[in-house]
């Protein structure tokens, strides 16, 4: 794999990363046009949103239903919670960066 | 020496019949009552021989209108024939006519005064006078003799000598006149000489001047050693060393205002390079802190996929599909945490490199940065020390123009003082040449008109005036003192008669000592107003007694000369000479001027 990919991995799993603090951030359920618009002010694309959306509830992290709407809403879930609490005791930094994108 | 002896006056005019004077060797007395044109003649004779005063003008004179007047020297007959008014006199002799102005110029011997000094002297040569202080001179006219040979009726009463003149201007010249006749010596050796008591005057003002510049020299000369310029200077021994001293000064100057030039280059060179590296340094550390930051990114990324990796993938809990992994699969994790470990990697090399490159910066801007200090400082040093040394400079410069002036002084003072010594020494000398000037020319006057002095005494012994007379001549006023009275002081009648004495007794002595005389007298009126009276030697009163004494003393001693004396009192005495009577008789009158035939 080229260096080329890897670097694109990587962004995607930093977009990955901030996509699941936006969500673990919120204390509401957030619609995939929420999400998108976050990730649009993060610089983030609409298939990087796809892929980490789909990664997340994948891995139990964030959980979706359909609400009133029937639009699918986007939560966080209890593993999801603890994901990254653990995540943010291992590293400082991403804690700091998460404090810094809430605006602590 | 030759002499005139006149023979004949003769006033003629158209149509008129002449008025005639005749003349003769020895006492010519012309008497006549009041108005018979005694004067008249008088300034006739006066006007032929050069005169500028034209007879005055009487009726009985009109239509007469020329004048002239025959003489003998050397028993040759002359004629001098002059029209009234005219500046100009025909002189016939030997059947020639020669026609010459009056007035006398002493480089053209064809004039009247020329032609008459020659017939007496016998050569051409100019006398020349003394006229004034300075020993400016004028050659010798006819008419400075006819001054000492005629007397009019005024001059002879007069307190002042008819032989001087009542002319400031003339005084000088008439008294080189009087010795010129008397000794037969000129001015022409005398040396022109400024005023002596002017010169004196003008140079005791200039030693005064001279004094007062040198105190104020020497004032000078004091409030300068008395300045600490002054001292610097002594120290300096001279002004070369002075100069070399500010020569040094100005180098050393120059040298430190290159060095100080340069350091300042170097100051700016160093700010460009400090400057340089701060800005490098400040990229460095942003580009450090990029590192660190991609750093953390990397790590946190990294610890996310680790993370990440563990969990096992769920279905849908929608759809209850099985979600594959698009990201992170078995396949690529290890490749990826092996890029992630030489990304790393690599940025912590990029990291320590950074830091080794800012510490290089930071330690090279340290240096530079003292280098600045350094020089800023070596610069201040420099400029205190140019400063320091450009007050001595000025300082220098200052003193070295106060020394210059101050040594121009000196020789200025130096030559004042020359010119002092030079100056006083010339008042010595000066006031020497007036004592020797002064005193030896009135002992040589004393003894010059001593021989003059003789005669007179002798003339008025003769006349009667006393039995012993001392006569001294005064030289300023060319005037007699008689028996310790001047002749001013003397009453008319006696002045009258001592001019008279002194006239003819200058005529003896020239004649006696061969020196220029015309050889003829003309004295109007010398007798009229005596009125005098003396025993005689039987102890009888005689009336008019010197008057007698000194017709008889012409008679016998000038019968060689010529006397010719105008008169009103009748001085006949029964004694032989020329008489002639002017009287006025009958219905008519005979006069000088006679009656005309026809009338």
């Amino acid at each position: 794999m080229d260096e080329t990919k890897m670097k694109l991995i990587s962004t995607m799993l930093f977009e990955h990363m901030a996509i699941g603090m936006k969500i673990f951030n919120s204390t509401s359920p957030l619609t995939t046009k929420d999400i998108q618009i976050i990730a649009n002010e993060m610089g983030v694309t609409e298939y990087s949103v796809s892929i980490a959306l789909k990664d997340l509830v994948s891995h139990g992290i964030i959980s979706v239903a359909f609400d009133d709407d029937y639009q699918l809403n986007y939560t966080i879930t209890e593993f999801g919670k603890y994901f990254f609490e653990q995540f943010f005791l291992i590293n400082n930094d991403a804690e700091e960066l998460f404090k810094k994108a809430n605006g602590e | 020496m030759k002499r005139m002896m006149l023979t004949k006056l003769v006033l003629s005019g158209t149509g008129k019949n002449d008025a005639i004077l005749s003349f003769e060797k020895g006492l010519n007395v012309v008497t006549g009552d009041s108005d018979t044109g005694k004067t008249y003649a008088f300034q006739c004779l006066n006007y032929i021989l050069g005169g500028e005063r034209l007879p005055k003008k009487i009726t009985e004179a009109q239509g007469y209108g020329v004048l002239s007047l025959e003489f003998i020297v050397d028993d040759e007959p002359y004629k001098i024939e002059r029209m009234i008014g005219s500046s100009k006199v025909e002189i016939y002799y030997n059947e020639e006519k020669n026609v010459m102005p009056t007035k006398h110029d002493a480089t053209n011997p064809n004039n009247l005064s020329r032609y008459l000094l020659q017939l007496l002297q016998e050569h051409e040569e100019n006398a020349l006078l003394k006229k004034n202080n300075k020993n400016d001179t004028r050659t010798l006219s006819f008419r400075d003799i006819v001054h000492l040979v005629t007397v009019d009726e005024t001059d002879i009463i007069s307190e002042n000598s008819a032989f001087s003149s009542d002319q400031y201007t003339e005084k000088t010249v008439r008294k080189s006149v009087f010795k010129y006749v008397i000794t037969g010596n000129d001015d022409s050796e005398l040396e022109e000489v400024v005023d002596v008591s002017e010169e004196n005057i003008r140079r005791t003002g200039v030693v005064q001047f001279l004094q007062k510049k040198r105190k104020s020299l020497l004032d000078k000369i004091d409030a300068i050693e008395g300045n600490k310029n002054f001292k610097l200077y002594t120290e300096s021994e001279s002004i070369h060393l002075m100069i070399n001293k500010i020569n040094n000064l100005r180098d050393e100057i120059a040298k430190m205002n290159v060095e100080l030039t340069d350091n300042q280059v170097s100051i700016h060179g160093f700010e460009k390079k400090c400057f340089s590296d701060e800005v490098k340094m400040e990229e460095f550390q942003k580009l450090n802190q990029h590192y660190v930051a991609e750093l953390k990114k990397n790590q946190m990324i990294l610890t996310y996929s680790d993370f990440l990796i563990q969990l096992p993938h769920l279905d849908c809990p929608v759809c209850s599909q099985s979600i594959l992994p698009d990201i992170i699969t078995p396949a690529n994790s290890d490749e990826l945490f092996e890029y992630y470990k030489n990304y790393t990697l690599k940025l912590n090399q990029k990291v320590d490199g950074l830091k080794v490159a800012i510490n290089d910066i930071v330690e090279r801007l340290a240096s530079n940065k003292e280098n600045i200090n350094k020089l800023a400082d070596e610069n201040k040093n420099l400029t205190k020390i140019i400063s320091e040394k450009q007050t001595i400079l000025s300082s220098l410069n200052r003193n070295i123009a106060e020394i210059r002036q101050l040594e121009a002084m000196k020789k200025s003072l130096e030559i004042y003082h020359q010119e002092l010594v030079s100056v006083e020494n010339d008042i010595i000398f000066y006031n020497e040449k007036v004592k020797n000037t002064k005193a030896p020319s009135n002992n040589r006057n004393i003894f010059i008109y001593d021989g003059y002095c003789r005669v007179i005494e002798n003339v008025l012994e003769a006349w009667g005036f006393s039995d012993e007379v001392k006569v001294k001549f005064d030289i300023e006023k060319l005037d007699l003192v008689i028996n310790e009275k001047a002749r001013s002081e003397w009453g008319k009648g006696y002045r009258a008669f001592i001019m008279s004495a002194m006239v003819i007794g200058l005529m003896r002595y020239c004649i006696d000592n061969n020196q220029l005389h015309p050889g003829f007298v003309i004295i109007d009126s010398p007798l009229v107003s005596l009125k005098e009276r003396k025993k005689d030697v039987t102890g009888k009163w005689v009336d008019d007694y010197m008057e007698k004494k000194m017709i008889e003393d012409i008679i016998e001693k000038d019968c060689f000369n010529q006397v010719i004396i105008f008169e009103n009192k009748d001085i006949k005495y029964d004694l032989k000479y020329n008489y002639t009577e002017l009287n006025h008789y009958g219905d008519g009158r005979k006069g000088f001027i006679p009656l005309d035939t026809e009338d």
